[in-house]
């Protein structure tokens, strides 16, 4: 080598020269990196078993109804969009009984949540980050599952009919899954903000679904409790809403925008819990 | 400046400008370093007076005046399953690196702290002085104007020790940032600070140089089994200024000529078990105990 060709490859520390961004980068990071934590991404093959399971458990009845579809007839009737959300609600409620724990419970139990308040984040801009993330990573199984569904139909001849109807089915499939992911997702964040731990806090969050469901249920059924219940179930009103946005059969008399106002109650409240139990945090 | 938590008044009449390299701040446990470094980064509220840091109030300033910060916690705030570099990259986004730059300067800044072979291992598996070297790098990846190293050496053995204040000395030093480290031990603030604010009860007891405040004379700590207020008396006696907090420990001057002999000799006339005899581990209040003795 010449002397003119030498090159310094090792720079060891460098002042930093480069650009220094604000708030939004900061927001969008940690929305990125939250989504990325619940799903185990860079993190060891422990982390990632929950949520591949539970992943392939929501998607497994769509694959199945694709089957299904290759191999049925044309003009055979099968399962309709609406009717494919009961397939997939166990595996929602497990998916948002880890992921709403795993993304604000550990930052609280090992104090990073201190760490990121030294930042570019303030406890507004933490939550949301934390809200948009729950509501991404619900959206694998609220909104994937049902997309394979529509491929699979559409691919196999059981599609819609036109290619207008087809865009207004994907409009209600994001509007489905967006409404269930938005509705449990911000539920549960709030829930979890109550524990440090993961355990308890997905204790929670299905107690509150399935027992609040189940006895609501029993007041809506055997005791014929007026129609009104139904916005205070938790359990069932996503689905009633969801039913809606499909145009398809519901179990409530209820005029549509009552169940809608019902549901962003619900979400707006639990941004309020949220927003409650970090209106300080990081500036006492 | 002043702040209270409750009825207690953990700072009170604080004032003191930080100038550049090494500051130590120096005080006993609940003199209220973590206080005073919590009020500069902005993330309590003083009850009175008033703070700028870097020409900025940190309560108006938010994230402007953070992301010129760097801080390294006192205790682990870390999820022990993420590896280093990716913790080091994450918070340098949090600052307002962007992504490609972040990725770089988090591998750069643990070589700069001693992690190079180990960036890649998550920090639950590390060493506590690894960690604390962890902490450094997050504090240090953004390129801050200020970093606060709230007891960086808390939990580390002697030899961590020593080796954790040659590095924030050669931050503060050879790398240009001004620091401002926290400790409770006088010797440590001694052996990497250009100057020290010495807090006491939540005041400033004391701000200045370190050779102006210290002289180079860090007392002598002496432990003993038992019997230190007689070593204390004895040597007293024998001309040289000592005090004893308990019957376990006490602090003599360091630069008089043969102070050591005299110990080693009281010691073994007064037939006492001697544990250590070591210069840097006084405490600020000891430091004031000897003076108190050297002009009462």
């Amino acid at each position: 080598m010449q002397a003119g060709q030498a090159v310094i490859t090792d720079r060891r520390f460098q002042h930093y020269i480069g650009p220094r961004l604000g708030v939004l980068y900061a927001f969008t990071s940690l929305t990125l990196h939250s989504i990325a934590w619940v799903l185990g991404l860079k993190r060891s093959a422990r982390y990632k078993i929950i949520p591949i399971l539970v992943i392939a458990i929501a998607y497994l009845p769509s694959l199945v109804l694709v089957v299904i579809a290759v191999v049925a007839p044309p003009g055979t009737s099968l399962p309709g969009y609406a009717d494919f959300y009961p397939f997939i609600h166990a595996a929602i409620y497990l998916f948002v009984a880890f992921s709403a724990p795993e993304l604000i419970c550990p930052d609280r139990r090992h104090g990073t949540l201190r760490m990121y308040m030294t930042s570019n984040l303030n406890p507004a801009v933490y939550v949301a980050a934390k809200v948009i993330a729950v509501w991404a990573v619900l959206s694998i199984v609220t909104i994937g599952p049902v997309l394979i569904e529509f491929a699979g139909y559409s691919l196999f001849g059981h599609g819609a009919a036109n290619f207008t109807d087809s865009l207004k089915l994907v409009g209600q499939i994001f509007g489905g899954g967006l409404t269930l992911a938005a509705f449990f997702g911000t539920i549960a964040l709030a829930i979890s903000t109550l524990t440090d731990r993961n355990s308890f806090a997905a204790a929670g969050i299905i107690l509150t679904f399935v027992l609040t469901g189940a006895a609501l249920g029993i007041l809506q059924g055997p005791l014929t409790a007026p129609d009104w219940v139904e916005l205070v179930n938790v359990n069932t009103l996503p689905s009633e809403v969801v039913n809606r946005i499909y145009q398809a059969a519901t179990g409530t008399p209820l005029p549509t925008w009552q169940l809608a106002a019902a549901a962003a109650g619900w979400v707006m409240a639990g941004l309020g819990v949220l927003a409650f139990r970090y209106r300080g945090e990081g500036r006492q | 400046m002043q702040r209270k938590f409750g009825t207690v008044l953990a700072l009170s009449d604080v004032s003191f400008e930080l100038e550049r390299g090494v500051t130590g701040l120096l005080g006993a446990n609940g003199a209220g370093k973590t206080t005073l470094i919590s009020l500069l980064l902005g993330v309590l509220k003083p009850d009175g007076g008033s703070l700028q840091v870097l020409g900025m109030e940190p309560l108006k300033a938010g994230w402007k005046l953070r992301q010129r910060i760097g801080y390294a916690p006192e205790d682990d705030r870390f999820p022990p399953d993420v590896k280093a570099n990716e913790l080091v990259r994450h918070f340098a986004e949090m600052r307002g690196i962007p992504r490609r730059a972040a990725v770089v300067r988090a591998s750069e800044v643990l070589f700069e702290v001693g992690l190079g072979e180990e960036r890649f291992r998550p920090i639950g598996t590390m060493s506590t002085g690894q960690r604390q070297r962890v902490k450094l790098a997050q504090a240090l990846v953004h390129d801050p104007e200020l970093v606060l190293l709230d007891e960086p050496t808390n939990g580390l053995d002697p030899i961590q020790r020593d080796d954790m204040l040659a590095l924030v000395r050669r931050i503060g030093t050879d790398l240009g940032f001004t620091v401002l480290i926290s400790s409770h031990l006088l010797g440590e603030v001694e052996q990497v600070s250009d100057n020290v604010v010495m807090l006491e009860g939540g005041k400033v007891a004391r701000s200045g140089s370190v050779k102006s405040l210290l002289g180079g004379d860090t007392p002598l700590v002496i432990e003993v089994v038992s019997g230190a207020r007689q070593l204390a008396e004895r040597l007293t006696a024998r001309g040289f200024q000592a005090a004893a907090k308990d019957d376990l420990r006490l602090t003599t001057q360091s630069s008089r000529d043969g102070v050591r002999d005299a110990v080693v000799a009281a010691v073994i006339e007064l037939d006492l078990e001697m544990r250590r005899m070591e210069q840097g581990q006084a405490t600020l209040g000891e430091l004031f105990d000897l003076e108190e003795t050297a002009a009462g």
